[in-house]
C-alpha cells in the first residue's frame, strides 16, 4: 500500500511539474498558433537565471525566482514582438525561428557555463514523512506553486478584460480583430507569459535535479506529449494529461520499471490519436 | 480554444521536426587540418571523441583533456620521432552527443580529414558505431567503452584504452564488501548498449560472490528519478550501483535516494567521476561511496601528473583522465617505433609488442584475452575510491592481473 501511495504522490509531483511546462506551451499554441519549440531552452534559461540570481549574486532564492520568470518572460515578449510576429500565420517558419532559438540559447548557455552541471542545490532540503510515504519539501513546494500558477492563469483568462480578449484571438482571430482587439499587442504578452512559466518552471525544478545547458530538451519532449494528449491548445487539457503523464510515468516506472514508462506514455498517445485525434479534451474544450 | 484543420494537421509534422531537432542536437565537429607534412612540417593528427556536452559531458572532456595532454607532452619534448622524420602532434575533437550515430559521423570526420588514430571513442554504444566506419579507413582507436562485444578479433586495430569491469569489477566487490558490510545489492544503468553491457558484467560479479543481486534500467535522458527511486528502495539493497550511468544521472539518484531516507552505499562500479557526481548529489549524500578509480589520486606521483594535466587541460584531472594519459603515451611510442604516421597496421603491430611501462602508473599489463579472445586491452594497477573528509580519497590499490 506505501508502494501505491508514493507511486501516486511521485507522479502528483512530476504531473505538476510537467503541468507547468504544458500550460505554457499550450498557451502559445492556442492563442498564437505557433508551436514553440525553444520552450525547453526557457526551462533551462530560467534555471540559470535563478542560479546566477541566488548563488553568484548571493540573493535570496525566492527573487532569484522572480528574476527568472522576469527574464524569460521579457526574452519572450520580445523574441515574439521582433521574430515571431513577422511570420506569425507560416506554421513552417515559427517552427524552425523557435527551433534556432532553441539552438541559440543552448549553445550560448553552453559557451557561458561550460557543459558541466552547476552547483545549484535546492533550498529546500527536508522531506516529509508520514505512514512511510515520503515528500521532499522542495517537491512540495512545487506542487504548490504550481497550482498557485495554474490558478492565476485560469483567473487571468476567465476574470479579465485581457484573458477574454486573449480567449476572442484564439477562438476567431478575424472577429477578435474587427472587435478591435489588437493582437499585435497581445501576441507578445501572451508568449511572454507562457516563456515566463516556463522560466518559473525551470527555476523551481532544476535545483532539485541537475541544471545543464540542454535539460530543457526532455522537458520538452514530455509537455509536447502531454499538450497532444491533453488536445493541442486545450489548457484544462494540458493541465490534467500532464498530471496523466505524471501518474502513468510514475506507477509505470514503480511497478514495471523505468525503461517502460516512455513506451507506454507513447503507445497511449499514439492509440489516442488514431482513436481521438483531437486529444482527450481537444474537441470538447471549444474555448480555453 | 479551438483546434483549427490547420493546426491539428501540422501535428504529426511538428512531432517528427521535434525528433529530427533533438536527435541533431549535440553532434558537432571542431579542430581540422590532415595528417602527413603540411608545409613541409610533419603533422600527426591524433582525434579524440566522446560526449562533449550532456549529462556524459564528464566523460569525453576527461578523455578530450587526456589527449590533449599527451599530445602537448610530446610536442613539448620535441615531437614524435617518426623515421627521419619529427612530428607535432595534433589534437583533432568531435562530439557524440553520447550516441552511436554520433560516433559513426565523427569517425567519418576524421576520415575526411584524413585522421588516422583516435583515442576514444568511451561509451559501449559508440564504439559498436565507430566501429565499422572506422575499419573500413583503417583507422586505430583506443576505444574505452566497456560493451561486451567492444574488441573483437574481427577488428583488429580496436584497443582498450583501459581495462574494464570484467577486470576490476569483481576485486573492487570484494574489497569493499569488508569495509561496507553489504549483504544485497542493486544495479541501475541506463536501457541501452552503453548501460547495459557494463551492469551485466557487474550483476555477474556480485552474484560470483554470494551477494543477492537485482538489476534495473532506465530511459537515458530522464530527469526526475522519483519512480526510479520508489523502485530501488523496494528492493531493500544494502548497495546500489549505478555502473556507468551518466555522472549527472547518478549524482540527481543519490540526492533522490537519500532524501527519500536510504541509508545504504553506493556504489559506482564504472567510469569515474565523482567530482561531477559529487557537485550534483552535494557532499552531504556522498557517504558510504566508493567507486572504482583507475589511479590513486593521492599518490605524490599521480599528484604531479594531475597538476600538469590540469595546466594543459584547463580542466580538473580526474581518476579516468589521468588512467588515460598512460595509453596515449603507449600510443605515440608505438607509432615511433613502427616509423609511420599512416600504416596503422604496423603501429598496431607496434603496439601490441609494447611493454607497457608507463613513467607514472609504473608497469601495465595486457588483457582482454579471457573476455574478449584477444589481448589488447591495456591494464595499469587501479584503486578503490572512497569518499574521505568530503574529498575523493582512495583505500586500496589492486593490481592489474
Amino acid at each position: 500500500m506505501n508502494g501505491f501511495l508514493q507511486a501516486f504522490v511521485n507522479g502528483l509531483t512530476l504531473g505538476a511539474q510537467y503541468a507547468l511546462m504544458a500550460l505554457g506551451f499550450s498557451l502559445i499554441f492556442g492563442i498564437l498558433g505557433v508551436m514553440n519549440f525553444a520552450h525547453g531552452a526557457f526551462y533551462a534559461l530560467g534555471g540559470y537565471v535563478a542560479y546566477l540570481v541566488d548563488k553568484t549574486l548571493g540573493l535570496p532564492y525566492a527573487l532569484a525566482v522572480v528574476a527568472a520568470v522576469l527574464m524569460t518572460a521579457a526574452l519572450g515578449y520580445v523574441f515574439e514582438l521582433v521574430v515571431i510576429e513577422r511570420r506569425i500565420d507560416d506554421h513552417l517558419a515559427t517552427i524552425v525561428l523557435t527551433l534556432g532559438l532553441s539552438l541559440v540559447v543552448g549553445a550560448s548557455l553552453l559557451a557561458i557555463f561550460g557543459p558541466r552541471s552547476v552547483d545549484f542545490p535546492a533550498p529546500l532540503t527536508g522531506t516529509l514523512r508520514a505512514g512511510g510515504v515520503y515528500i521532499p519539501t522542495a517537491r512540495l513546494m512545487i506542487i504548490v506553486v504550481s497550482a498557485a500558477a495554474i490558478a492565476g492563469v485560469y483567473l487571468l483568462l476567465y476574470r479579465t478584460r485581457l484573458g477574454n480578449a486573449l480567449r476572442a484571438l484564439a477562438d476567431d482571430r478575424t472577429i477578435a480583430l474587427a472587435q478591435g482587439i489588437r493582437p499585435k499587442v497581445l501576441f507578445p504578452l501572451a508568449f511572454g507569459l507562457a516563456t515566463g512559466l516556463a522560466g518559473l518552471t525551470g527555476a523551481l525544478v532544476t535545483p532539485i535535479f541537475s541544471l545543464a545547458p540542454f535539460v530543457g530538451e526532455h522537458v520538452l519532449m514530455i509537455s509536447f506529449l502531454a499538450v497532444i494528449l491533453g488536445g493541442l491548445g486545450s489548457l484544462p487539457g494540458a493541465v490534467i494529461a500532464s498530471i496523466l503523464v505524471g501518474l502513468v510515468e510514475s506507477f509505470v516506472g514503480f511497478y514495471i520499471g523505468g525503461s517502460w514508462a516512455p513506451l507506454m506514455l507513447f503507445t497511449a498517445v499514439l492509440v489516442l490519436l488514431v482513436v481521438r485525434p483531437t486529444g482527450l479534451f481537444g474537441a470538447k474544450a471549444a474555448h480555453v | 480554444m479551438p483546434l483549427s484543420r490547420r493546426n491539428a494537421k501540422i501535428a504529426p509534422i511538428v512531432g517528427a521536426a521535434l525528433l529530427i531537432g533533438l536527435a541533431g542536437c549535440g553532434a558537432d565537429a571542431t579542430g581540422g587540418g590532415g595528417s602527413g607534412d603540411a608545409g613541409g612540417k610533419c603533422v600527426l593528427q591524433i582525434g579524440t571523441l566522446g560526449p562533449l556536452t550532456g549529462p556524459a559531458a564528464d566523460f569525453g572532456l576527461s578523455m578530450e583533456g587526456s589527449t590533449k595532454f599527451v599530445a602537448e607532452e610530446a610536442n613539448k619534448a620535441g615531437g614524435v620521432k617518426v623515421g627521419n622524420k619529427t612530428c607535432q602532434v595534433k589534437v583533432v575533437s568531435y562530439d557524440t552527443g553520447y550516441t552511436s550515430a554520433g560516433a559513426a559521423n565523427g569517425a567519418n570526420d576524421f576520415a575526411s580529414k584524413g585522421v588516422k588514430f583516435v583515442i576514444g571513442p568511451l561509451g559501449a554504444t559508440e564504439v559498436t558505431g565507430m566501429k565499422p566506419v572506422a575499419d573500413r579507413s583503417k583507422m586505430l582507436l583506443l576505444a574505452n567503452g566497456f560493451g561486451l562485444d567492444a574488441l573483437e578479433k574481427k577488428y583488429p586495430l580496436v584497443f582498450h584504452i583501459g581495462p574494464g569491469p570484467f577486470v576490476w569489477s569483481g576485486p573492487i566487490i570484494k574489497e569493499a564488501r569488508t569495509r561496507f558490510g553489504f549483504t544485497s545489492a542493486a544495479v541501475i544503468a541506463p536501457n541501452d548498449q552503453s548501460g547495459n553491457d557494463i551492469a551485466v558484467i557487474n550483476e555477474k560479479k556480485f552474484s560470483e560472490q554470494g551477494i543477492p543481486v537485482k538489476r534495473d534500467t532506465y530511459q537515458r535522458g530522464t530527469q526526475d528519478f522519483a519512480p526510479i527511486v520508489s523502485r530501488l528502495m523496494a528492493t531493500r539493497a544494502d548497495v546500489i550501483d549505478f555502473a556507468s550511468s551518466p555522472a549527472g544521472d547518478v549524482g540527481t539518484m543519490i540526492k533522490q535516494l537519500r532524501q527519500a531516507g536510504y541509508q545504504g552505499s553506493f556504489a559506482r562500479l564504472g567510469g569515474e567521476s565523482t567530482n561531477e557526481i559529487t557537485r550534483v548529489a552535494g557532499i552531504e549524500a556522498m557517504k558510504n561511496f566508493f567507486y572504482y578509480s583507475p589511479v590513486d589520486l593521492t599518490d605524490p606521483k599521480i599528484a604531479a601528473l594531475a597538476k600538469e594535466y590540469e595546466a594543459v587541460a584547463g580542466i580538473k584531472a580526474t581518476g579516468i583522465s589521468l588512467g588515460w594519459v598512460p595509453g596515449g603515451r603507449a600510443l605515440l611510442r608505438a607509432i615511433s617505433k613502427a616509423g609511420t604516421i599512416d600504416d596503422t597496421a604496423k603501429v598496431a603491430e607496434a603496439l601490441r609488442a609494447d611493454d607497457l611501462k608507463d613513467t607514472t602508473l609504473g608497469q601495465g599489463v595486457w588483457t582482454g584475452q579471457q573476455q574478449f579472445g584477444v589481448n589488447q586491452e591495456m591494464s595499469w594497477p587501479f584503486s578503490i575510491g572512497v569518499i574521505k573528509d568530503a574529498q575523493p580519497s582512495v583505500f586500496k590499490t589492486l593490481s592489474a592481473e
